[in-house]
């Protein structure tokens, strides 16, 4: 039996090293991924333009300088926005052309009404709403403008009462959402790796015409089963191991000690498990090799992007569903070791994660049983 | 009147063949159909942050602060923040340490006589930082309720005011992340299913060994302008099907000018259909150039503006979104079908530039194509 799966298992490796473009491909769509996501996550500071009609000429104690140096300003929360002080045709035209999304219109009274303190000053902000992210970020981060100026220039200065905030956060140091992102991505590669290359060597005993002989053998199609799904999982280990060096080169290591290394690769273990004996499974199933990429790349985005890989669960509907889910499992499990974060949800993650190895184990032992 | 005819049967024929063969019918639909199931099921998320709020006596202040941080809403509708009823510290701490909620905010005591004695006044917000988005998100909505109250203070007899802002949005209601996606998904289906079908009317050809017969039966117009009117036609499908699906889950209703609309479909087809001819030319198998084609122009639509506008990419993303001709596309076409309407000389400019790209892909598809189907 060991001798078979043995077999097995050495035809697929070789069968996956020597078809280098299928290699190539199975490594492609991650790094690919991965970099776009990160860029477009990753905000270089440059700022959201801010077309800026000033029409008060006054400037009455320079209270209108005040306020667009507040525009300017890097402080406080994001989105920065880059002003671009115009007239009202250019303005509009800019907006027309989306190379700005917000037109703000400073008053003609503007510094002389915040000069007398009790006059309240209305501000007219043309905004392109097109996506609620966009809107949301211009109707939140021009109040967040506004709070600094108020708290700044009013509260401060002209030492009048008001209320401003005193952020208390649980974890020390902020960590960049694109770092909060390497968990999704690590689990991601795994999830594909497995699926991919567990469907295509699943596919491989038909495109190829061995089939026949496979099922001749006494108990020929389990030990081929077991034996793809043992070849997948160390494949996908080398090519996560190519995976890790890379990133390590150019972001550097986000393991910091040999524990989180070994948490990792239970993770991937467990992982592995669950999505090999998916992807092999699929891939016999179909036994087209044409089928495998599509569902592979669906079955990933979508496992990855509902399992908190770009925010946190519980910023999104459907969190208490979705956490189920074994890849926002082994995320939340990632996040808490390497940063620390979500560590109370460490041991629910850890039993999800491990009922569905558990299960896709439980299912591929109760189908090895039935056929042989 | 034999020109149109050479074009009528060769239409015919490949939509024959297309019908024959649901599987090339289905990799045409089915991508689309996943994904906007995809994001309108799974990613149908407005960004409403679960917080807390604590309230450690009766000021009728500090409870109209309270209060308003409940009311507050998004362009969208939807509240800014997810608060409970439910205000005594020791249920918010509970639901706070166990990730229930991402933040909460303490209303100190006798926030009213504090402000009227000349106090600034400090409200404590705790964070579950677990990233610097989430912190960014509930400091924004904790600052919006500060300007409220700070703005239209009125203690122990002196008003204080300052700025508001008046939002004029471009929109009735901000267009949500759905909305914007599945318009986005239907610009797609121009792109993806105008190359895909292209792919399969041409390399089908190639791959039963009849382009030869083909050539040798209709002038290299006849046949170009035959696939590009089977495209059409099988696009058109494809995106009434996948219309009436968005429709029939998602309540999407199609803005704009039905005139304007066809022309963009149509204009999209024309422009982006090429590059499935170039692909078909060269590869000469349906499957893998489908395929190819596929990842295209799904790696495209992110690149281009399918989740967001790509106008707010910012390094080496911003350029490569300028580059691809997609973005111009999805851009005009996801204004027209959400708002209804869109800036003429923004139309023009992305007509032009997309008009441009069909233009040369056409001609190299043809060079190519003809000299695979002579040899």
């Amino acid at each position: 039996m060991y001798v078979q799966i043995y077999a097995e298992f050495i035809k697929s490796v070789r069968f996956m090293f020597r078809n280098r473009i299928l290699f190539v491909m199975a490594l492609l769509p991650p790094i690919a991924l991965s970099i776009i996501f990160i860029q477009a996550f990753n905000p270089t500071g440059e700022g959201f333009p801010l077309a800026i009609v000033n029409d008060d000429d006054d400037n009455v104690n320079n209270w209108t300088t005040k306020f667009i140096k507040i525009l300017e300003s890097h402080e406080g929360t994001i989105p920065y926005f880059n002003a671009i002080e115009t007239d009202n045709e250019s303005a509009i035209t800019l907006f027309n052309q989306r190379q700005t999304f917000a037109i703000l219109y400073i008053p003609s009274t503007f510094s002389k009404d915040i000069s007398e303190g009790n006059v309240s000053v209305l501000m007219t902000a043309q905004i392109n709403t097109i996506h609620e992210d966009i809107s949301k970020n211009l109707r939140l981060g021009l109040e967040g403008r506004l709070y600094l100026f108020i708290q700044k220039y009013q509260l401060e200065e002209t030492v009048r009462p008001g209320i401003t905030i005193d952020p208390r956060l649980v974890y020390g140091q902020e960590l960049r959402r694109i770092d909060y992102m390497v968990s999704g991505i690590l689990v991601m590669a795994i999830m594909w790796f497995n699926l991919l290359i567990g469907g295509v060597l699943g596919t491989t005993e038909k495109d190829y015409n061995t089939w026949t002989e496979i099922i001749m053998a006494d108990k020929g199609e389990k030990f081929s089963r077991v034996g793809k799904i043992l070849a997948t999982t160390v494949i996908s280990f080398i090519m996560i191991l190519l995976i890790t060096i890379l990133a390590t080169l150019l972001y550097g290591s986000y393991f910091t000690d040999l524990f989180e290394i070994l948490v990792f690769s239970g993770i991937f273990v467990c992982f592995s498990l669950t999505f090999s004996i998916l992807g092999v499974s699929y891939g016999m199933i179909t036994g087209d090799l044409r089928a495998v990429p599509a569902p592979t790349i669906i079955v990933t985005l979508t496992f990855w992007m509902v399992g908190g890989a770009i925010n946190p669960l519980e910023f999104s509907a459907g969190s208490e569903l979705f956490k189920l889910l074994p890849s926002a499992a082994a995320i939340r499990i990632l996040t808490a070791i390497i940063f620390e974060r979500g560590v109370q949800y460490l041991f629910e993650s850890w039993i999800i994660l491990l009922s569905w190895t558990v299960l896709s184990i439980f299912i591929l032992g109760i189908f090895l049983v039935k056929k042989g | 009147m034999i020109f149109l005819d050479k074009i009528l049967s060769i239409v015919s024929k490949d939509l024959k063949e297309w019908r024959r063969q649901p599987f090339l019918i289905l990799i045409a639909i089915i991508p689309l159909i996943i994904i906007s199931l995809f994001v309108g099921v799974f990613l149908k998320q407005a960004e409403i942050l679960p917080a807390g709020i604590i309230l450690v006596d009766d000021d009728p202040l500090a409870k109209e602060l309270r209060d308003y941080m409940i009311s507050m809403k998004s362009g969208t509708g939807v509240p800014w923040f997810e608060i409970e009823n439910n205000s005594s510290a020791t249920y918010v701490l509970s639901k706070f340490d166990s990730g229930d909620i991402l933040g909460y905010i303490i209303i100190p005591y006798n926030l009213s006589s504090r402000l009227q004695s000349g106090e600034i006044v400090e409200l404590e917000v705790h964070i579950h930082n677990i990233n610097d988005d989430v912190t960014k998100n509930v400091l924004q909505r904790v600052e919006l309720a500060c300007n409220h109250i700070n703005r239209n203070l009125e203690i122990g007899g002196v008003v204080y005011r300052s700025v508001s802002f008046d939002f004029n949005p471009s929109t009735p209601r901000d267009v949500t992340f759905t909305n914007y996606t599945i318009a986005a998904i239907l610009a797609l289906t121009v792109i993806l299913s105008g190359s895909v079908n292209m792919v399969t009317a041409t390399a089908n050809e190639f791959e039963k060994a009849t382009m030869k017969e083909l050539i040798m039966g209709s002038s290299s117009s006849e046949l170009l302008v035959g696939k590009l009117v089977t495209t059409l036609v099988q696009t058109a499908i494809c995106f009434i099907l996948i219309l009436i699906f968005e429709f029939m889950f998602f309540q999407f209703i199609p803005q704009g000018n039905p005139l304007l609309l066809i022309f963009l479909f149509i204009w999209g087809v024309l422009c982006f259909s090429p590059i499935g001819f170039l692909f078909a030319a060269r590869i000469k198998l349906v499957i893998p150039a489908a395929i190819a084609v596929l990842i295209l122009s799904v790696t495209g639509w992110w690149i281009g503006g399918g989740l967001v506008p790509a106008e707010i990419w910012q390094g080496w993303l911003s350029i490569l979104a300028m580059i691809w001709p997609g973005t111009y596309f999805f851009r005009s076409f996801i204004t027209v079908i959400v708002t209804g309407e869109i800036e003429l000389s923004l139309l023009v400019f992305d007509v032009i530039i997309t008009g441009l790209y069909g233009i040369i892909i056409f001609l190299i598809a043809t060079r190519v194509f003809l000299k695979e189907a002579r040899s």
